[in-house]
C-alpha cells in the first residue's frame, strides 16, 4: 500500500481531469468559468452624445433615455430586435428583450411590450427610458421627432447594468475551448488570445513579408456554437493588410472541422511561419481595395495574388507602376 | 489497459505530432521502434490533404501505459504521474474523432500526451514529406479552403 501527500493527490487530479478533457462529453453546464468574461462582457458606460437625428450603431446591452414626446424607431440589420414606433417583430425573436420605462412626475412605469405590441412615449413623462438588450447582434436606433422638430436634445446612451443569463454548453464544447486557449498560450499567443476574445484587432505577420493579417472577433460571432458546429466559412474578420496599414482585402479561408480557436491558431501558424502564400493561394477575396494603382503595385512584387486582386486574367502590366506615386507603400512601413 | 501520464522518462528518440480537431488539439508520441506505424498514417494524411508543421525542438510530455513505470515511482509521488481507468481510456478511443489517430493508440505505435508551453510558430517549418514529420516533433492541420 502506498500513501501519497494530499498535495500531490490534488495534483493528480488536476492532471486526469486535463486528460479527461480529450472525451466528448455531451453533458451540459453553466458558463461559470473563464469563458464567460469573453462571450459576454460587462456591460460599461458609454460616453455618447447622439445626433439629432439619424441612425446610429446601438452597442449592445444598452439603455436609451428617450424624450418625454415623439417616436422612436429601433432597427436591427439582420436577425436581432427590430422595433418601429414601440412595436416589436418579427416574432420568434426570443433570445432579444426590448422594454420601456418611463417616469412622470409621479411614478415609475416600467413595460414589457410583448411581439408586436405597441409603445410609445408618453406626453406626460418627464424622462424615458427604452432598454435593448441583444444577442450580441449588431443592431442600431433611429429616431426623429414627434413634429419633424429633432429630439434626444440631451439624450444619452449609457451602458446598460444588465447582464445576460450564462447558458448551458456541453462540456466538450468547453474543454475544446480551454484546450485551444491552452494550446495558443503554449505557443506564446496568449495576449493575441486575450485581444482577440475582448473583441480587438490581433496583428500577425511575419517579417519578411509585405502583408499583416488583421483578425478580430466578430461582435455576432459566438465562441461556443462556433466550436461546436465550425462552419464552412472563417468564423471571425480576417483581413489583409499592407504593412503600413492600407486595406487590401477581406478574406475567407478556413481549415476543415476545426473550432475557432484552432482557426486562429492556424492563421497564426501559417503565417508566422512564413507560409502565408499557401493562405492566400486558397482565401476568396471580398471587399478588395478599389486603388488600382496599388492593387497592380502589390501584384508586381506578389505575382501569384494577380487572379485574386486583378481578376482571373491577372492582366496587370502598366508601365507607370515603377517610379510611379504609388511606389515604396509597401515597405514604409 | 491502463495509461499513465509520465513528463520525466522522456528520451531524445521520443517524436510527437499534435492534430488539431473538434475536441481541441490531441498530440500522440511514438519512439524509433514504431515510427514506421506513424508514417503510414502520415503519409495517408497528406494526401488527405493535411499540412504538417515541423521543429526538431523536444517540448512535449509524454502519456504511457501504466506498467512503464515502476510501482515505486508511483510511490515516490512523482505528481506528474497519472493512471488512466481501462472505462475512460476506451471512452477516449471511442469518442475521437480521427480513428487513424485512435488506431495507432490502441496498436500501441503511439501514445497520447500533451503540448508544454514555450514554443515558437516562426520556429516551425512546414513538411514537404511523410518521413520528415517522423522524424521531428510537429503540428497537423486539417486542409485549408476558400469559403
Amino acid at each position: 500500500m502506498s500513501f501519497i501527500r494530499l498535495a500531490e493527490r490534488e495534483a493528480q487530479i488536476t492532471q486526469t481531469q486535463l486528460f479527461a478533457s480529450m472525451f466528448r462529453d455531451d453533458t451540459l453546464e453553466e458558463t461559470t468559468d473563464l469563458l464567460v468574461p469573453a462571450i459576454v462582457p460587462e456591460a460599461k458606460t458609454v460616453p455618447f452624445d447622439p445626433p439629432q437625428t439619424g441612425l446610429i450603431a446601438l452597442p449592445e446591452n444598452t439603455t436609451i433615455q428617450v424624450p418625454t414626446e415623439g417616436t422612436v424607431r429601433i432597427y436591427s440589420n439582420n436577425t436581432g430586435i427590430y422595433v418601429v414606433d414601440g412595436t416589436i417583430g418579427p416574432e420568434g425573436i426570443t433570445s432579444n428583450r426590448v422594454w420601456f420605462s418611463q417616469t412622470s412626475s409621479t411614478s415609475t412605469t416600467l413595460i414589457n411590450p410583448g411581439v408586436n405590441s405597441t409603445q410609445t412615449t408618453s406626453t406626460s413623462a418627464t424622462t424615458g427610458n427604452i432598454a435593448v438588450y441583444t444577442n450580441g447582434n449588431t443592431n442600431f436606433v433611429y429616431y426623429n421627432g414627434f413634429t419633424g422638430i429633432p429630439v434626444f436634445t440631451n439624450a444619452s446612451i449609457v451602458g446598460g447594468n444588465y447582464r445576460r443569463e450564462p447558458q448551458p454548453v456541453k462540456k466538450f464544447v468547453k474543454n475544446s475551448i480551454k484546450r485551444a486557449l491552452k494550446l495558443l498560450d503554449n505557443f506564446g499567443m496568449e495576449q493575441d488570445t486575450k485581444i482577440f476574445l475582448k473583441g480587438d484587432e490581433v496583428e500577425i505577420s511575419h517579417p519578411e513579408s509585405l502583408f499583416k493579417f488583421v483578425i478580430t472577433k466578430r461582435k455576432y460571432g459566438n465562441i461556443i456554437s462556433a466550436t461546436e458546429r465550425p462552419l464552412r466559412s472563417v468564423p471571425f474578420t480576417l483581413e489583409l493588410f499592407t504593412k503600413n496599414g492600407i486595406h487590401l482585402a477581406n478574406l475567407c479561408v478556413y481549415a476543415e472541422e476545426t473550432p475557432m480557436l484552432d482557426q486562429l491558431f492556424m492563421v497564426a501558424m501559417y503565417v508566422k511561419s512564413g507560409n502565408e502564400e499557401d493562405l492566400l493561394r486558397k482565401a476568396n477575396f471580398f471587399s478588395i481595395t478599389q486603388d488600382k494603382a496599388l492593387k497592380e503595385l502589390i501584384v508586381s512584387e506578389v505575382d501569384y495574388l494577380a487572379p485574386k486582386l486583378l481578376g482571373r486574367s491577372g492582366n496587370y502590366i502598366n508601365a507607370n507602376i515603377e517610379g510611379g506615386i504609388t511606389n515604396g507603400v509597401l515597405l514604409a512601413a | 489497459m491502463e495509461a499513465v501520464l509520465d513528463e520525466n522518462t522522456v528520451t531524445e528518440q521520443t517524436f510527437s505530432c499534435t492534430f488539431l480537431g473538434m475536441l481541441g488539439d490531441l498530440t500522440i508520441q511514438f519512439d524509433e521502434q514504431n515510427k514506421e506505424h506513424v508514417l503510414e498514417v502520415i503519409r495517408k494524411k497528406m494526401k488527405e490533404g493535411y499540412v504538417f508543421f515541423t521543429t526538431k525542438k523536444y517540448l512535449f510530455g509524454q502519456i504511457k501505459r501504466k506498467g512503464q513505470i515502476s510501482d515505486r515511482d508511483i510511490r515516490r509521488g512523482n505528481i506528474e504521474d497519472i493512471i488512466i481507468p481501462d472505462e475512460q481510456f476506451e471512452k477516449m478511443i471511442a469518442d475521437m474523432d480521427d480513428k487513424d489517430i485512435a488506431g495507432l493508440i490502441v496498436a500501441d505505435k503511439a501514445r497520447v500526451g500533451k503540448i508544454k508551453k514555450g514554443k515558437e510558430m516562426e520556429a516551425m517549418k512546414k513538411a514537404k514529406t511523410p518521413e520528415e514529420v517522423v522524424e521531428s516533433n510537429s503540428v497537423a492541420m486539417k486542409p485549408i479552403r476558400g469559403g
